[in-house]
């Protein structure tokens, strides 16, 4: 057996078990810590792997929450002095591919439904030092967001740092939101504006034109446009 | 490919729920949602994480209070692409060949070989036979 054909073995057995290091390390990483890593696990609630989710620790989850594939729950101690803390109330349901960055308090209240792709953070990366990588600069000191009782998110919903979304609210998809939403109105979006709001006398209105929205299907297609500029210019 | 999340679950009966075109290609984390129909061309192709939606929630959750667009249907004709993270909502039609931006989010048809972006999307360019392509692009 020559040098060269010992060498090349050696190598095709170090690539096998990098391979295999790499698929363990993507199972572990990958799948969901037990319900007793959690601060907290509720009764019939599930993380439906994969998943990535960092100090389960910090984690709070209610009963009956079904958190979808591809979660990425990252809990992280990134500012000193402060405790993260993550809680997700009894019912809630957690579209696929739904990323919430918490490095403070993130609270999503009981019963709250996400479609896919959500985005919900308390921080954002600092970018103060214009010589700096923003990679190598601290997260953003952060400010509390919390996703009111029965509220929505559409689908690529995006919900910054500091923001309240209020009790049975409705995020549109791809909706960007910036500043509190009030309970019972709908934005859509980037950044996200009021175009309905709930009158319980008079039903959801618009508050552009405040005649009544409509409560149920039918002519919805063009209300829902409503107020929405079709042309950028 | 893979992480695709294609959920077919029917709100009233219907022939077929979901149709994919000949030599159709959807990236990575596509989403497709279908409880009144959903129609996909041929030589359709999408960039990571597009959605083709004809509802606004999750297929098989409670409908909220919310004055909110109720299921339509959806098609795409043959040749158009969706880009990353775009979403195409409930009853749209997007003509041939379109371009969906990236990001955009879709809630009114589209017309052939437009190229539409934003939230809500507007058509920025547009091609005709006779003008070829023409607007702010």
């Amino acid at each position: 057996m020559s040098a060269d054909h010992l060498k090349g073995m050696r190598s095709r057995l170090s690539d096998i078990r990098r391979s295999r290091q790499a698929a363990t390390a993507t199972v572990r990483s990958l799948t969901p810590p037990p319900p007793s890593a959690f601060a907290a696990f509720g009764k019939g609630s599930w993380i439906v792997p994969p998943a990535r989710v960092s100090t389960p620790g910090a984690i709070s989850i209610g009963n009956r929450v079904i958190i979808h594939e591809h979660a990425w729950l990252s809990v992280v101690a990134a500012v000193s002095g402060i405790t993260p803390s993550l809680r997700i109330e009894d019912g809630c349901s957690i579209g696929r591919l739904c990323h919430i960055a918490c490095v403070g308090e993130v609270v999503i209240e009981e019963e709250v439904l996400t479609a896919d792709r959500v985005f919900i953070g308390d921080t954002y990366h600092g970018y103060e030092d214009p010589h700096l990588a923003i990679l190598d600069q601290p997260m953003a000191h952060p400010r509390p967001v919390r996703i009111g009782r029965g509220a929505f998110l559409g689908i690529g919903a995006i919900v910054l740092p500091g923001v309240t979304v209020g009790e049975q609210a409705y995020v549109a998809a791809g909706a960007v939101v910036t500043g509190d939403v009030a309970a019972r109105t709908m934005v859509l979006g980037n950044p996200a504006r009021t175009v309905r709001r709930y009158d319980p006398e008079r039903g959801w209105m618009s508050p552009s034109r405040e005649h009544p929205g409509v409560g149920q299907a039918g002519e919805q297609a063009e209300s829902w446009s409503d107020g929405t500029p079709a042309d950028p210019n | 490919m893979e992480h695709a999340d294609i959920r077919a679950r029917p709100s009233k009966p219907v022939d077929c729920l979901l149709r994919l075109g000949d030599g159709t290609r959807l990236a990575r984390f596509t989403t497709i949602w279908a409880s009144v129909g959903v129609r996909i061309g041929e030589r359709v192709s999408s960039s990571d994480g597009a959605a083709v939606i004809d509802c606004w929630r999750p297929p098989g959750t409670v409908a909220g209070p919310w004055p909110e667009p109720s299921p339509a249907p959806v098609v795409i004709e043959d040749g158009a692409y969706l880009g990353a993270g775009s979403v195409v909502g409930p009853g749209v039609v997007v003509g041939r060949g379109a371009y969906i931006g990236e990001g955009a989010v879709v809630t009114a048809d589209v017309p052939a070989h437009a190229g539409v972006f934003g939230n809500p999307a507007a058509v920025v360019r547009l091609w005709t036979p006779d003008a070829g392509w023409h607007g702010a692009g």
